[in-house]
């Protein structure tokens, strides 16, 4: 599906010259299995840039491909203008958090991070100031002499961050870190991670499937599908002005329509619904033809509901409530319409205010022509 | 600790009876006063430990069986460890193949192993030697080596020995460092079994040991053939502490520490 809305997006060739981490044209197969479909990605000094999509869409892969734990088929990865594609794991020079947190079992707290320290010759006096620098920027001085059977979940991930910072690497990759945690604890550590991560400059690539992770983390998200980047932008326009159908969906929740272009004007094209009579309009955008199959999405915190009769938006639908489901911050309210069900979002204040919502009401939902995203079918 | 069901109880009290009964009859007559294995033994005495203890009859071949356990199981241990960890890293052809060769001679008689063993090295002119003796044990002995460490190399986390390589180890000292200690539960288990497997081995020890060579088992077999004094029992006795001994302490270093390797 093409991208019709208009805003610029950041290219990941424009921003090469500079980069830390550069993913030129990165291929992997497993057997038969194309896990990654020519991959470019150009990281700056600095970035945070998180790697989000579904199971088994390659992010990790590429992750492990960066770290060299995978050896792609084809294309050239480069750090710091330097290829390292044929360099071995343990002369990358970089920082890896696992899920699992990986730490070293049999070793206690202070082994765990002087490991590193070891592999690198750095030892004595100075590995001991950098252990206990390390533990100080985790928070966890104190917790030397613990194995990691005797700790947290939450506490094994901070030393596990630790033992990756410790050596200085050159960029930190974090492979679904918070994975295991639960809610809270994830987002104290998420917040934890962003700080840490911004007072050393590091540059850091994190794969999640977590959108809400990626979108709060990160400088940059890679939405990746099927072995390809789908989109590789800033979290507002990743979320506002998603390229393609699949990073819609993907991101956030959104109500869809289908249906082909019936007529156009020079204000508006008319897009023909499937399964109905109805038209709603959409704004012009190149190349589109009458006939042109389109599918709509509009998210629920854009859509309007209103009791019958009162003012709306430019596209106007009529309908019943359906249901209402509380979520804390916002009810979701379930609307059937005469093109389908609809999915509004009402934040709690303007809730009080249009007493709207209570099922079997007849209401009128609506939104404006700016908040539909629009995207031709392939 | 909940108290287990009285049926529970009386069964395994029933069953160390009979497990312990037979090993407790051994040791208790060794200390007879007597000229013959009796139950209850005639007086207290330790006669005839001072007798076998003074007898190069039994004292060399005791010898001999616990150089051959140490040696077969250090060789099993070499031969067994790199092939568990190539075998569960599996990017080698035909592994499953390799692995069911390995483990084959679990299920092979050792009487029909130690008599092709005995034409085997009768041909490359080794027969009687010490050398064929170790390299039947070894085979009988790796396959109890590659089980216990195959087991607990396939359970251990992966990404463990990932984070070595990251961190700047090699594939050697990330095997030093780490892949060998954590395995190490494996290792001791898988060690213990072999060593007691080759101490009290007999098929192949029987046909091919010579007079130098004969380990315990089959001197005390032939012992048995034309005496039916408690110096046997003694000699059993004495084996038996041996092999206590080792079990506990090896226990003692390593059976605590793995309290440890339960990670997360």
């Amino acid at each position: 599906m093409d991208l019709m809305n208009t805003s610029p997006s950041i290219t990941s060739h424009a921003v090469a010259a500079g980069a830390l981490v550069d993913i030129r044209a990165i291929r992997h197969r497993f057997g038969t299995f194309e896990a990654l479909k020519s991959i470019d990605i150009a990281i700056r000094p600095g970035e945070f840039v998180a790697l989000l999509g579904p199971s088994g869409c390659g992010k990790t892969t590429l992750l492990r491909c960066i770290a060299g734990l995978v050896t792609p088929t084809s294309g050239e990865i480069l750090i710091d203008g330097r290829s390292i594609t044929r360099v071995p794991i343990h002369k990358r020079d970089l920082g890896m958090v696992f899920q699992s947190y990986a730490l070293f079992p049999h070793m206690t707290v202070a082994d765990n991070i002087r490991f590193g320290l070891k592999m690198h010759g750095v030892r004595g006096a100075e590995a001991e100031r950098r252990i206990a620098e390390a533990l100080a920027l985790v928070q966890m001085v104190g917790y030397e002499a613990r194995y990691p059977a005797q700790m947290s979940g939450g506490q094994q991930q901070r030393i596990a961050l630790a033992r990756a910072l410790v050596t200085r690497p050159k960029a930190l990759l974090l492979d679904e870190p918070f994975g295991a945690l639960d809610a809270k604890l994830r987002e104290s550590m998420q917040i934890e991670l962003r700080r840490l991560q911004k007072a050393l400059g590091i540059t850091t690539i994190f794969v999640t499937h977590d959108q809400q992770e990626a979108l709060s983390m990160a400088d940059r998200v890679a939405v990746m599908n099927g072995g390809r980047i789908e989109q590789l932008d800033t979290p507002t326009q990743i979320y506002n002005a998603p390229m393609t159908s699949f990073v819609a969906d993907f991101i956030g929740q959104t109500n869809r329509f289908s249906g082909s272009i019936q007529s156009k004007n020079e204000a508006a094209l008319h897009l023909r619904l499937d399964g109905t009579e109805r038209t709603i309009e959409i704004v012009p955008c190149e190349g589109m033809k009458v006939g042109a199959r389109v599918t709509v999405m509009v998210r629920p915190e854009r859509v309007q509901i209103a009791a019958a009769g009162m003012p709306s938006r430019e596209v106007t639908l009529t309908g019943k409530v359906t249901d209402t489901v509380f979520v804390g911050q916002t009810l979701n309210v379930y609307a059937q319409t005469d093109v389908g069900p609809v999915v509004a979002s009402v934040s709690n204040a303007m809730q009080r205010e249009a007493k709207v919502a209570a099922s079997g009401d007849s209401v009128t939902v609506s939104w404006d022509r700016d908040a539909q995203l629009v995207f031709r079918d392939a | 600790m909940k108290a287990m069901p009285r049926l529970l109880v009386l069964y395994s009290a029933a069953m160390s009876v009979f497990l312990l009964a037979p090993v407790l009859v051994v040791v208790v007559a060794a200390f007879t006063a007597g000229d013959f294995i009796m139950f209850p033994p005639g007086g207290f005495s330790l006669r005839w430990f001072d007798h076998v203890l003074r007898d190069s009859e039994f004292i060399r071949p005791l010898w001999n069986s616990v150089r051959l356990g140490v040696m077969a199981t250090v060789a099993s241990g070499l031969l067994a460890i790199p092939a568990a960890l190539a075998l569960v890293r599996g990017a080698i052809p035909g592994r499953r193949w390799i692995e069911t060769f390995l483990l084959a001679p679990l299920s092979l008689p050792t009487i029909i192993l130690a008599v092709g063993l005995l034409f085997f090295t009768a041909r490359v002119g080794l027969s009687s030697s010490f050398t064929s003796l170790l390299a039947g044990h070894v085979i009988i002995t790796v396959p109890y080596m590659l089980r216990t460490v195959l087991g607990v190399y396939a359970g251990m986390n992966r990404e463990i020995e990932d984070a070595a390589r990251v961190l700047g180890a090699d594939g050697w000292r990330t095997a030093w460092y780490v892949t060998l200690p954590m395995i190490r539960p494996g290792i001791v288990a898988g060690a213990i079994f072999a060593f007691l497997m080759s101490f009290d081995e007999v098929a192949v020890a029987l046909l091919l040991t010579n007079a130098d060579t004969t380990t315990l088992p089959v001197s005390i077999l032939s012992y048995l053939v034309y005496n039916y004094d408690p110096a046997v029992a003694a000699i059993s006795t004495i084996q038996i502490a041996i092999v206590v001994a080792a079990l506990l302490i090896l226990e003692r270093f390593f059976g605590i520490r793995n309290v440890m390797f339960a990670s997360r």
